[in-house]
């Protein structure tokens, strides 16, 4: 017997549409701040804790800072691009922990329905209701300074957007006579859900955590904002743009200016991804509904 | 949600567009000198209402008692008075008494003013001072002033108009401590009334000062208004009024102050110096504070002599004083600064050149840590988050450090975790140095240095040379200047060898105030008396 098994990741659609410039732009954004984050140590013409005080608040084209330099003298341009680093690295750690999570927890809710997936909704929904900044500031509060616990509380903060969302689209899938098929052939529960439901909601957990993504850097960028992130002298964006603003009372904004810029670009970038993948998996699934 | 968490970064980075454009004219971290001003036109006009900004926050209480913090002493001072006050040049001058007799070396006598009153019409009696005096005394009060009374072996009334101070040996501090918060006068039948509401919203205060207690609206303002029965006839003070309020934000006080929603305050941060010079009148005086790296242990890596001069021979002296302070410091040789030296100061000159010129010398440091067999062993360098200064310095001095080869992490704290510094052995215990700011309350050198004999409190990394023991004690005993003097020159000398505590720089101190005021000259003692009745219109 053979089974025709739609697949969201329909290939006969990919190509023929054009993909739109913003989104062409926005992913070559977000590679060239990867790669600018990853070769940091090689590129960066200073070390990012560089200091030297006679040199503080040098304006954008000072010969050897194109950046300038922030009120210690430490190069503006190297500090965003070691800042990059742990500005992509800790969001990324949030995306990944709350997907697997809320994988997990989405998928079993769907599959198990009845009790379980009504006490695994209400705890989604509980979490949901915590904003995500007060936790993280709470977490600080209790376990220090540190990305460490702001990164884990995150992810539980953001594993019911992913959660809910798998929950959804695997009670939709697990309608589908495909599910029923394998398991007339004698597959057990778990394989049928891993092997062949998973791959049909991961482009939907994709996109999800794309926009998580985004939401998670401004937090933590929010968080060293508020100087409860990485410890001085290391660089992130949310740290630089704090320590600028006696800098811009001085009439020297670039120092809060870049690493405000690179915050701004990059959620934008991310969720204009985030959002695409969003909206093409959804064109899709309209289409074979 | 996702179209909300947009704007965050929008605002952001509008936010800062803004600010860029509302700040005028660029850094200049090669500021020259700020001058100091010692005199400017007295007031000419009554002004009904004063709005003072406190930049260090709320006052926790207004109890005299607790005059030790800006934020108490800036409101205090212009309500309480002690025995005697200081005047411009740090001179004692009578106030609620007329003069103090020494008969012999362990005792003072002091005549009380007659016909002066409290706020209410009550007269102040001998009884009242001396309570206020005991008062400070009681441990449970948890009074920092205390500490002035080490020597002292009982105060007491022995006239109408006479109280009788006895020490158990002599010590020289104790004539100036007359004019400081711990002989603040507060009416006993008041204060035994209030009990523990003394000094609060609701207990208010009874004193004799220029300004009587109006009213505390918490978290908002203190009101003080004039008080017409001062005996002090010799001063009229022209503010009817004073509003104190409580903005901490470098940004908000520099906003509302070139705005006008605040008429003045004193340590205006840094970075709106160049946004209020051509406001009003931001003005910059001597003050007797000192800037230092204080040791907190020595069985870590600064217990090695050697890595402690490599800590010195790392600090951008230069830097600090031309881009951190803008010009409104000089760096420091010594722990005490040289406006301190209020007698003697030929013999605190001289033995003050003879201390090496403080420079940063990062080839001497590389070398001192090679020599080291604590080399590796880790620096934790703890600092204030509120203070910008303490910011920079420390993430100046972690980068030069780490290019000698000393292996410094920085720990910066909040208030709450750096006071606790300052009282709790287990807040010290991961530390192995603090950034501290901290002045002299009158200009006398040994009121530092009795803080680092063996033994003391705020000794904290339990130092201990015998001849630096022995310099302090045998000064604290000498009436003369010069001996004196030359006896707290051999300590200064013994502790900037042993380098327990780094001089780093003495910042002048600063005041700002609208176009409309006029008359207040900015000194380090108005945190110790009635400021505002200097202040006026123009």
């Amino acid at each position: 017997m053979t089974l025709t098994i739609p697949r969201l990741r329909a290939k006969a659609a990919r190509g023929r549409r054009r993909r739109p410039l913003t989104l062409v732009l926005a992913t070559a954004f977000l590679v060239l701040v990867a790669a600018m984050g990853l070769l940091a140590p090689v590129l960066a013409p200073h070390s990012p804790d560089e200091t030297s005080l006679l040199n503080a608040l040098a304006p954008p084209g000072t010969e050897g800072h194109w950046l300038g330099t922030d009120s210690t003298g430490r190069d503006v341009l190297s500090r965003v691009m070691h800042g990059a680093r742990l500005s992509l690295l800790a969001p990324l750690g949030v995306v990944l922990l709350s997907l697997v999570l809320g994988t997990a927890i989405g998928l079993l809710a769907a599959r198990a329905g009845g009790w379980v997936d009504a006490v695994l909704s209400r705890g989604m929904d509980i979490v949901f209701a915590f904003p995500s900044l007060l936790l993280v500031i709470l977490s600080v509060a209790v376990f220090g300074p540190g990305l460490t616990a702001p990164i884990c509380v995150l992810a539980i903060a953001y594993t019911p957007f992913i959660g809910r969302v798998v929950r959804s689209v695997a009670i939709q899938e697990g309608a589908r006579p495909y599910l029923e098929s394998y398991r007339v052939m004698g597959f057990g529960e778990l394989r049928v859900t891993l092997r062949h439901l998973l791959p049909n909601v991961l482009p939907v957990i994709i996109a999800q955590s794309a926009l998580s993504f985004g939401y998670a850097l401004v937090d933590l960028a929010s968080l060293s904002y508020l100087g409860l992130g990485v410890r001085p002298p290391d660089a992130d964006w949310g740290s630089m743009i704090s320590q600028a603003q006696s800098a811009i009372l001085q009439g020297s904004p670039w120092s809060g200016l870049m690493p405000g810029i690179a915050v701004l670009l990059t959620v934008v970038c991310v969720n204009l991804l985030g959002e695409h993948l969003g909206g093409s998996i959804s064109g899709k699934r309209s289409e074979e509904t | 949600m996702p179209r909300a968490r947009w704007t965050a970064p929008a605002a952001l980075l509008l936010g800062l567009c803004s600010l860029a454009a509302c700040s005028g004219g660029g850094s200049d971290p090669e500021a020259s000198p700020a001058k100091l001003t010692t005199s400017v036109p007295a007031p000419t006009k009554e002004v009904e209402t004063v709005t003072w900004n406190i930049p260090t926050g709320e006052p926790p209480t207004l109890d005299p008692a607790q005059s030790t913090t800006e934020p108490v002493s800036t409101v205090v001072s212009n309500m309480c008075e002690g025995l005697f006050t200081f005047g411009h040049d740090y001179e004692r001058k009578p106030a609620l008494a007329t003069s103090v007799d020494h008969p012999d070396p362990l005792t003072y006598v002091i005549t009380l003013r007659e016909g002066v009153e409290f706020w209410d019409g009550e007269p102040v009696t001998a009884e009242d001072v001396v309570y206020s005096a005991q008062r400070i005394l009681d441990p449970e009060l948890g009074s920092a002033l205390i500490g002035w009374a080490a020597n002292v072996k009982g105060i007491s009334a022995t006239g109408d108009a006479e109280i009788t101070v006895k020490l158990k040996k002599p010590d020289v501090l104790v004539p100036n401590y007359f004019a400081s918060p711990a002989f603040y006068v507060v009416q006993k039948e008041f204060a035994e009334a209030a009990g523990k509401d003394l000094g609060t919203a609701e207990g208010g205060v009874m004193c004799t000062g220029p300004y009587k207690f109006g009213g505390w609206e918490q978290g908002q303002s203190i009101t003080l208004t004039r008080n017409d029965s001062w005996w002090n006839t010799e001063v009229e003070p022209k503010v009817e009024n004073l509003t104190f309020k409580f903005v901490t934000d470098p940004a908000a006080q520099a906003a509302a102050l070139a705005g006008g929603d605040l008429d003045g305050q004193f340590a205006v941060p840094r970075a709106a110096h160049g946004q209020l010079a051509d406001k009003g009148n931001l003005l910059f005086g001597q003050s007797l504070s000192t800037t230092f790296l204080g040791v907190l242990k020595q069985d870590g890596a600064l217990g090695d002599p050697a890595l402690r001069q490599a800590l010195q021979a790392v600090i951008d002296y230069q830097g600090i004083i031309k881009s951190v302070y803008q010009g409104t410091a000089q760096p420091l040789r010594a722990l005490v600064p040289p406006s301190a030296w209020g007698y003697a100061e030929d013999v605190f000159q001289a033995e003050y050149d003879r201390l090496p010129e403080p420079a940063q010398d990062l080839e001497k440091a590389e070398k001192l840590v090679a020599q080291s067999a604590k080399a590796k062993e880790k620096i934790v360098l703890a600092y204030p988050t509120t203070s910008e200064e303490h910011t920079k310095i420390a993430a100046a001095i972690a980068d030069s450090g780490e290019q000698a080869g000393l292996n410094i992490e920085l720990r910066p704290l909040n208030s709450q975790d750096y006071g606790a510094i300052f009282a709790s052995p287990e807040a010290r215990a991961a530390l192995d140095v603090f950034l501290v700011d901290g002045y002299l309350d009158f200009p006398e050198p040994l009121t530092y240095y009795v803080y680092f004999l063996t033994g003391s409190f705020y000794n904290f990394a339990g130092y201990s040379n015998k001849a630096y023991d022995a310099a302090v004690s045998t000064a604290l005993g000498l009436e003369d200047p010069a001996a004196r003097a030359r006896e707290v020159a051999k300590a200064q000398a013994t502790m900037a060898q042993d380098l327990v505590n780094i001089p780093i720089a003495t910042q002048h101190v600063n005041v700002y105030y609208g176009p409309g005021l006029a008359g207040l000259v900015p000194r380090q003692n108005y945190v110790y008396t009635p400021w505002a009745v200097e202040l006026g219109g123009r």
